[in-house]
């Protein structure tokens, strides 16, 4: 299961990369320009490996890469990175997110180096997350997702930035703690029953875990529905938004989140079948207590940025509750709404910063008749506003009816108890569309529309999501066979058929 | 003394003699940077001596060893004694040291830390605790002229009297129960000599109270924090790594040899001790305003720690102890060399809000400092982190899922008090006056102690192969 054909480490060059990039800007901090160029580079440069990949199709076994390397052989612990169908998509997700925020950030002012090399920092932490295969290398990358982004809310955010950072910190840290916890019980486990001490997922799949099997998933899931983050544990979330610079901001939503979910698909339902099956009514409640709460608090809120945040809180539900279904048809569809979601979400908090720039304000009762004034700025507002809803045709859609067809499937109540969401999910984005964009604008000097920059960094966003909502099924084929052996972990652990 | 045995104590000796020479010569010429500079040479090649020529013994005198295990530390306190010359070179000409005295002490202190960690018997235990705590009284309060420092070297003082006291009851009650002094068997002879086991587990309890002292576990750490505020930088430097790591070093030997049976007894005892230093520790640096105090408080929970791995035993938790005492020399040597470094005129920034943007007047000191707090706060890529996991691996392992358990709590706390200083450096609103540049010594010194954390935390295997090798037994 090598890289196929040449020898060349993607994988790991994929993390590299924006490492190297990182320690560039930090040595060039005195100049900016070749800061951003070194950053762009990075991240285009991620970019076209994740293409490269997704071009080249998967070898043996639905792989699209697999690496492996001696790290430290005392603990059992290897840089092993694999790619599979799922990894493919969220890293090809976060190479295109990543240039986008490149872009968008291009004017950064405030000390412009640190913020560039903390943003390939963050992309180096993130790609580890989506590719390790061993459970230190991924815990490694996943406190290293930690670092710069406290300091993204910290330093560049506006308002009570620290607060939000420290909280965003202590959230994350505890759950990813008692994860470590869960790991090493995990490992010792499998090492006395084999006499092979080893962090390997693959062989770590195979251990027999008795009594000890729902406290180590509940290690795990922890950690992971923090980041989610699951209703009861997402106060962190809001906050986080609220006062995150916009790169900030649109990495938390388009990507953080998504490890999350891509946690536990690749290692709580894989590494602890039994007790995930039987976990799957609860995380069906989870994520109907979130789909509607959220969608509840959304509809009150008065900052669009906080709304939007909640919006979101509210979709990463659908997509809990398309891993509760757990059939193979929810679970693409909780997968594509990952996609869909990181895209229009990342949108839309691009577009709340614009319009922020120029009104001066993200207060819904203090905004109003952005139509007449910009109308290409509306109008993106309005088309990303509306694929977030789940406009058929647009990104969301697919994803949302795929996760309500297989639960449907799996359980008609919890379908019927689910689909309600959707208005309101359309009644707080029409309150939102409606108080932005028409109504009276808000006194003061005429503002400019769209500049080419903003263009630049929004059409490829809107392509996309046209291109997921029409055409899913490029995406769709790499998540066949990974989502495929997830189903059958989990039907033999209920004892059915596969 | 045979010519053998002499040689097998060469580092100790270079060390020693290094500090007698350089008393010596500055009495006559009182030259502050030589003197230091000759002090940083001495105690480099005690480290190469102890480094590249293995004794040919395997133990002195039946009450120190020789073997890689005591070698290992040798190397590791002489680093951190050149380590704390290298810091006074510029600091110490700011607050006039007395250059030979202040040389001469810092070796000797090196030396008393080495023989502790290369303790075999119960005396070498003694002496080498006692060489290195008396010269630390005179380094503490060095400085005559500033009051803190004064008041700190006494309070260190009293405590260590009392310790002291009951270190040398301990020693003779253990060796009124088992007959010898010698340590493996010392401790084996107390599982077994039922007569007289209650008097040696008496011994054992005021020894362990006089450890407790000395490497300021909870409830006997009261002096900690105000002593860390008082002495100098760079001692507290020493005073923070070396003078608790060779104790605990040694007292790997100590609970190497204890049977089962009393094992049984003292774990209890030893869980409280770890826990209470853990939770009151981090509780108590969560208020610290001053970065000395809270980094004083943070020492106690990571004493916590180590007796968690101590306490665990067995190769996975005695070599977790070693590495961790490395790790966390090495970063706390890197953040107190960086408040040294920014000291201007001997005035060192420890209120919180004397740091307040610093990380952009100074941006690769603040973020060296930010990677040795997130380091102690056991933050993956730094090497705390693999540390951390060795404990608690170990821990876990040895059935101490609780222990383990309050070492997350800990864990979890101490994220808040570490990121406090660093959210001052780089996200306070108003920033306080540039620091001093530093000089190529400090930088050095720091550089050293950066590179030492990021590479033991990204690729650690070599150190944790070779701590498992010099484990003695």
């Amino acid at each position: 299961m090598t890289s196929a054909s040449t020898h060349i480490p993607w994988l790991t060059l994929l993390i590299v990369l924006p490492l190297a990039g990182t320690l560039l800007c930090l040595v060039f901090r005195r100049m900016p320009a070749a800061c951003r160029w070194l950053t762009l580079a990075s991240t285009l440069a991620v970019l076209l490996i994740a293409i490269r990949l997704f071009w080249q199709g998967p070898t043996v076994g639905g792989w699209y890469g697999f690496e492996d390397a001696a790290w430290i052989e005392r603990f059992g612990c290897r840089w092993t990175l694999a790619m599979d169908g799922i990894s493919l998509l969220m890293v090809v997700l976060t190479g295109f997110l990543q240039v986008i925020v490149t872009i968008i950030s291009w004017h950064q002012k405030k000390h412009a180096a640190l913020f560039f090399s903390l943003l390939l920092l963050l992309e180096s932490g993130i790609l580890g997350v989506f590719l390790a295969s061993d459970l230190v290398l991924f815990y490694l990358f996943w406190e290293m997702m930690l670092i710069p982004m406290f300091f993204l809310i910290g330093v560049w955010g506006h308002g009570p930035r620290v607060h939000a950072a420290v909280k965003f910190f202590l959230f994350t840290l505890t759950g990813s703690l008692l994860m470590l916890l869960a790991m090493l019980g995990l490992y010792l486990l499998h090492g006395q029953q084999t006499g092979d001490y080893t962090f390997a997922l693959a062989a770590l799949k195979q251990t027999q875990l008795g009594p000890w099997e729902p406290w180590l998933y509940a290690g795990f899931m922890l950690a992971f529905l923090v980041k989610l983050p699951v209703v009861p544990l997402h106060t962190w979330l809001p906050d986080a938004h609220t006062v995150a610079p916009t790169a900030g901001s649109l990495d938390l939503a388009g990507l953080l989140l998504k490890t999350g979910a891509f946690g536990i698909l690749r290692f709580a339902f894989p590494l602890f079948p039994a007790a995930a099956s039987a976990s799957l009514p609860l995380l069906a409640v989870l994520a109907l207590t979130g789909i509607y709460y959220a969608a509840w608090i959304a509809w009150r809120q008065n900052d669009i940025k906080r709304l939007i945040a909640y919006s979101s809180v509210s979709h990463l539900g659908v997509v809990l509750l398309g891993m509760a279904a757990g059939n193979v048809i929810a679970l693409q569809g909780s997968i594509l709404l990952m996609a869909g979601h990181g895209v229009t979400t990342g949108a839309l908090f691009a577009l709340v910063s614009m319009i922020r720039r120029r009104t001066g304000t993200r207060e819904l009762d203090r905004l109003g008749g952005l139509w007449q004034e910009t109308p290409i700025l509306a109008a993106f507002f309005l088309f990303f506003s509306v694929a977030s809803l789940g406009l058929p045709g647009l990104a969301n859609f697919s994803g949302e009816i795929l996760v309500f067809a297989g639960t449907f499937q799996h359980n008609p109540l919890w379908g019927a108890l689910a689909l309600p969401g959707v208005v309101f999910a359309a009644a707080y984005i029409l309150r939102m569309v409606q108080g932005v964009l028409w109504g009276t604008r808000p006194p003061g000097r005429t503002w400019p529309d769209l500049s080419w920059r903003e263009l630049l960094a929004l059409v490829p966003l809107a392509v996309v999501t046209l291109w997921l909502g029409l055409y899913p099924d490029p995406f769709l084929q790499p998540l066949q066979e990974p989502v495929r052996l997830l189903v059958e972990g989990l039907m033999l652990a209920q004892g059915g058929m596969p | 003394m045979s010519g053998l045995e002499l040689y097998a104590l060469l580092p100790l000796l270079i060390l020693v003699f290094g500090s007698t020479f350089v008393l010596m010569v500055g009495a006559w010429k009182p030259a502050r940077r030589p003197l230091l500079l000759i002090g940083v040479l001495t105690a480099a090649s005690a480290a190469i001596a102890a480094a590249c020529w293995p004794a040919p013994l395997d133990e002195v005198a039946k009450m120190f060893s020789c073997g890689p295990y005591a070698r290992f530390f040798t190397v590791l306190w002489s680093l951190a004694a050149g380590m704390t010359l290298l810091l006074s070179l510029r600091y110490g000409e700011d607050r006039r040291f007395p250059g030979g005295e202040y040389t001469s002490l810092v070796l000797f202190a090196a030396a008393g830390m080495c023989l502790l960690s290369s303790a075999s018997s119960l005396i070498g235990i003694f002496l080498g605790l006692e060489s290195f705590t008396l010269v630390l009284y005179i380094l503490i309060a060095i400085d005559k002229n500033c009051a803190l420092g004064t008041e700190a070297g006494l309070k260190y003082l009293v405590m260590g009297i009392v310790a002291t006291g009951l270190l040398s009851f301990g020693i003779a009650l253990i060796y009124t129960a088992t007959g010898t002094f010698h340590l493996p068997e010392a401790m084996t002879a107390l599982g077994t000599e039922a007569g007289m086991r209650p008097l040696g587990l008496l011994g054992w309890g005021m020894m362990l109270t006089a450890i407790g002292f000395k490497a300021s576990l909870v409830p006997f750490h009261l002096w900690t924090p105000d002593v860390y505020q008082g002495a100098p930088a760079p001692v507290t430097a020493l005073l923070s790594t070396g003078a608790k790591g060779s104790l605990l070093a040694a007292l790997i030997v100590v609970m190497q040899g204890v049977p089962a049976p009393s094992m049984a007894d003292l774990a209890p005892v030893l869980w409280v001790l770890a826990v209470l230093s853990m939770l009151v520790g981090s509780l108590c640096a969560l208020r610290q305003t001053n970065i000395k105090r809270m980094l004083a408080y943070s020492s106690v929970v990571h004493m916590g720690y180590v007796l968690t791995a101590l306490l665990a035993g067995g190769s996975a938790g005695f070599s977790a102890v070693v590495f961790y005492l490395v790790v966390y020399t090495v970063a706390n040597f890197g953040a107190f060399g960086i408040i040294t470094s920014f000291a201007i005129q001997g005035q060192e920034p420890q209120d919180y809000a004397d740091l307040a943007g610093l990380g952009y007047h100074h941006p690769r000191r603040g973020a060296a400092l930010a990677f040795f707090l997130l380091s102690l706060a056991g933050v993956p890529p730094a090497a705390g982190f693999i540390g951390k996991f060795g404990i608690f691996y170990a821990a876990i392992e040895a059935g101490y899922l609780g222990l383990a358990l309050f070492g997350v709590l800990a864990s979890i706390l101490s994220i808040y008090y570490y990121l406090r200083p660093i959210i001052v450096l780089f996200m306070a609103d108003e920033r306080s006056a540039c620091l001093h540049r530093g000089v190529i010594e400090e930088h050095g010194v720091l550089a050293f102690c950066l590179a030492a954390t990021l590479m033991l935390g990204l690729y650690p295997g070599p150190l944790l192969d070779l701590a498992i090798a010099i484990l003695p037994g």
